[in-house]
């Protein structure tokens, strides 16, 4: 190669590369890569939904079946012997709650997705198939099955009684245990109506329960001063701001008409009740007791009536002798008294004693 | 007595014996034979899914990163060298002596005697910082927005420019407010201040050493948040106290509490913790996200994580203790930044940050600090209310 030419070489190579654009990540560069990017996402999301669907299938197993009286359980072989037994506990539940009425989901299957089990059951044909998620273990599949059952049990109450109770019923051996908690509640409730029902008046027990039913319950719950302090609990923050002038009126003034206003502005469920759903629950389950084993099929018969009558049928007895029988069980429900005996009180002070010792070895950060 | 004492002792020796039994770390329980991990797994589809959704959104972060530069560099008309040539001639302009220098482009209409008083503000902070290179220019944007503070580097933008996009804060826009006040004069001077980050330390002291800027770029310049190293105003000396008090009165917003561990470690002393917490800070990730060389988005603690407590003045404060000349050695050493800020101080940046961080935190106790007097009377409190507790009961009957 002659000079010439190799000087020739040497100043187009110069000259490309000063003029050569330098290495810049541009918006336009950016945005290609973004859409690149985009592009092999939308590739990707649909092959992972595919892998995702053959391994579903790959570990979607015929069901086998567990029949308990008139509860059909399925679930994976690996699982059927724990639904079974969970469905053995589950069953005398419900009959003794529900009694003939339990036999209604007959047509319905009651399918066990075991947790963190690697198989599912495929669904069973000709019956109305609810899932249900639980650990492989026959307690807590029993337990499942109890609530899932009782949910399908009370949608077929009134929606009026569903709605005054709040909640499902739900048969649990432990239900005894909550009785105190309700005594406390009929003790402490800031209401005329629980004191009157405490001290026996059947009317303050019909209005602690709102029963029947009334548009504006707080008014018979609540006297003008609580209604106040009801206000300041329920309208906060913002809320405040948009209704300014009736709060000042409410709280500031402690004018009733105003506090009125203010609650009728606000849902029902906003409201704390003297006696809370819980307790409501409570009422139609000694209902249901009471009545036998045909009560919660006369609850069912009872549509349509105001909701203290259709307790009343479940219960078979006038609304208001059952409420005296709740009553009576409550109060002797009453929750034992803590007793502090000297020496408890010393080894209190003993352990407060060395806990604060203990506390000046340690370090407050770690 | 003794041998009830000996009883005493083997009965505590013996009770530690079953604690420590007890809670004693175990094997793994073995898992039932229905357990089975399969579909807690990503299948390997998924696993690329996932991958490519981190990708495209790192790739969405530097576009919008990018777009924001580009915006900022048309809006003040400044060209980014595309070739070879263009960034050597950058470079010469550079050089010439009057390249550096200040000034303020504000992107929305405003009164003349309301520009008037940004300028003069503009012109207070410009005067700390005192500009001591004269290749850097800094252009400071202002926006009639909400948003995040974006600082475009030299390198991202003609070679010599550092510009930094301020959208007005909430007491800021008073000034476009009609009827309004405007802002009092103090505040615009520290919306300055806090505002041109990064921008000021390039002004007053050139570019960094390239691995001194890249462990801050990494860090998005969280310790150049703000600069205020004028000897003459110590209002940031007397400031812990002001914050004292209002940490007495406002203690919901005690930041003090949102300190990362590391750095709160770092107060007490740990010297590791001051390490992780200058060089591996616990902020979400902030080298991964949203990172496009030469370009910043101050997104701030709510976003990025906890780091140093007061961490935006952490290099303010080594300039006013350390000096600008000294500062400037530690700034523009080509070391790293350890061994360039042992060499510029003659001390270990772990020591300093550690005295620092304790300083800034305002004697917040560190440490275990029970006095015995307060142990006797918790205990004689626990006394008097079990004794009125019990009494009460006694006397009180329900139901």
């Amino acid at each position: 190669m002659s000079d010439r030419v190799r000087r020739g070489a040497l100043a187009l190579w110069a000259t490309a590369a000063v003029v050569s654009p330098l290495h810049a990540q541009t918006v336009a560069q950016l945005r290609e890569r973004v859409d690149r990017l985009s592009r092999a996402y939308a590739t990707a999301y649909v092959e992972a939904h595919r892998a995702d669907s053959v391994r579903r299938a790959l570990f979607t197993v015929p069901p086998e079946s567990a029949t308990v009286g008139a509860l059909h359980v399925f679930a994976t072989a690996a699982a059927i012997e724990n639904a079974r037994a969970g469905a053995r506990a589950a069953w005398p539940l419900l009959d003794g709650t529900f009694g003939p009425a339990a036999a209604m989901p007959d047509d319905h299957a009651f399918f066990l997705q075991a947790e963190r089990s690697g198989e599912t059951a495929r669904p069973v044909s000709g019956r109305t198939n609810h899932q249900f998620l639980a650990t492989n273990e026959a307690t807590d599949i029993g337990d499942r099955l109890v609530w899932q059952a009782s949910q399908v049990l009370v949608a077929r109450l009134d929606p009026a009684l569903r709605d005054w109770m709040g909640g499902a019923i739900v048969p649990s051996v432990r239900l005894p245990r909550l009785l105190p908690a309700t005594y406390l509640e009929l003790l402490t409730a800031p209401s005329a109506t629980t004191r009157r029902c405490f001290a026996g008046a059947v009317a303050g027990c019909r209005d602690a329960f709102d029963l029947p039913p009334t548009p504006d319950p707080y008014r018979r719950w609540y006297g003008p001063e609580e209604r106040r302090v009801i206000v300041q609990q329920v309208v906060t923050g913002n809320d405040v701001l948009s209704v300014r002038d009736l709060y000042q009126q409410c709280v500031t003034r402690g004018d009733d008409a105003a506090c009125l206003r203010l609650l009728q502005r606000q849902p029902l469920s906003a409201i704390p009740q003297p006696l809370g759903d819980p307790s409501r629950i409570e009422l139609v389950q000694l209902a249901l007791e009471l009545g036998g084993r045909g009560a919660f099929s006369r609850l069912m018969a009872a549509r349509g009536q105001p909701v203290d009558a259709q307790i009343a049928a479940a219960a078979g007895m006038p609304a208001d002798s059952l409420l005296m029988v709740w009553r009576a069980r409550v109060l002797a429900a009453r929750p034992r008294p803590v007793t502090l005996n000297p020496r408890g009180a010393w080894v209190a002070l003993m352990w407060g004693l060395v806990f604060g010792l203990l506390a000046f070895g340690s370090t407050r950060w770690r | 007595m003794a041998l009830n004492l000996r009883r005493w002792v083997l009965a505590a020796v013996a009770g530690f014996a079953l604690i420590l039994l007890a809670y004693r770390p175990g094997e793994e329980e073995a898992r039932p034979a229905w357990w089975n991990d399969r579909f807690a797994l990503p299948t390997p589809e998924q696993r690329r899914l996932n991958e490519l959704g981190s990708a495209r959104q790192r790739a969405r972060s530097e576009l919008f990163l990018a777009e924001q530069r580009d915006t900022l560099l048309r809006g003040l008309a400044i060209r980014r060298p595309r070739t070879r040539i263009d960034s050597m001639l950058a470079i010469s302009s550079r050089l010439s002596p009057s390249a550096g220098g200040a000034r303020l482009d504000l992107m929305f209409p405003l009164a003349p005697d309301r520009r008037r008083a940004l300028d003069e503000a503009f012109a207070s902070a410009w005067q700390i910082v005192g500009p001591g290179d004269s290749s850097v220019r800094v252009v400071a944007a202002l926006f009639d927005r909400y948003g995040l503070d974006l600082y475009v580097l030299p390198d991202a933008t003609d070679g010599r420019t550092c510009i930094a996009g301020l959208p007005l804060n909430w007491e800021l826009r008073r000034l476009v407010r009609a009827g309004d006040e405007p802002p009092p004069q103090e505040l615009l001077v520290t919306f300055f201040k806090d505002g041109l980050g990064p921008c000021a330390y390039y002004a007053a002291f050139g570019r960094p050493g390239p691995a001194i800027e890249r462990w801050l770029e990494l860090r998005r310049f969280d310790l150049a948040g703000r600069f205020d190293w004028d000897p003459g105003d110590d209002s940031a000396l007397a400031s812990p106290v002001v914050q004292a008090f209002q940490t007495a009165i406002t203690p919901q917003f005690d930041g003090r509490f949102s300190a990362s561990f590391d750095a709160l470690g770092c107060a007490a002393g740990d010297q590791t913790a001051c390490r992780k917490a200058l060089f591996q800070p616990a902020v979400g990730g902030r080298a991964d996200r949203r990172s496009l060389p030469g370009v910043i988005l101050a997104s701030g603690r709510f976003i990025d994580g906890r780091g140093f407590y007061g961490g935006d003045s952490y290099l303010t404060d080594l300039v006013r203790e350390m000096g600008r000349d000294r500062f400037g050695r530690f700034w523009r050493s080509t070391l790293a930044p350890d061994s360039a800020f042992a060499a510029a101080f003659d001390q270990p940046i772990e020591r300093w940050t550690a005295r620092w961080e304790k300083q800034r935190l305002r004697g917040m106790v560190l440490r275990n600090r029970i006095s015995p007097i307060a142990l006797l009377l918790s205990v004689l409190l626990a006394a008097a209310v079990i004794a009125g507790g019990t009494l009460v009961a006694t006397r009180r009957t329900v139901g």
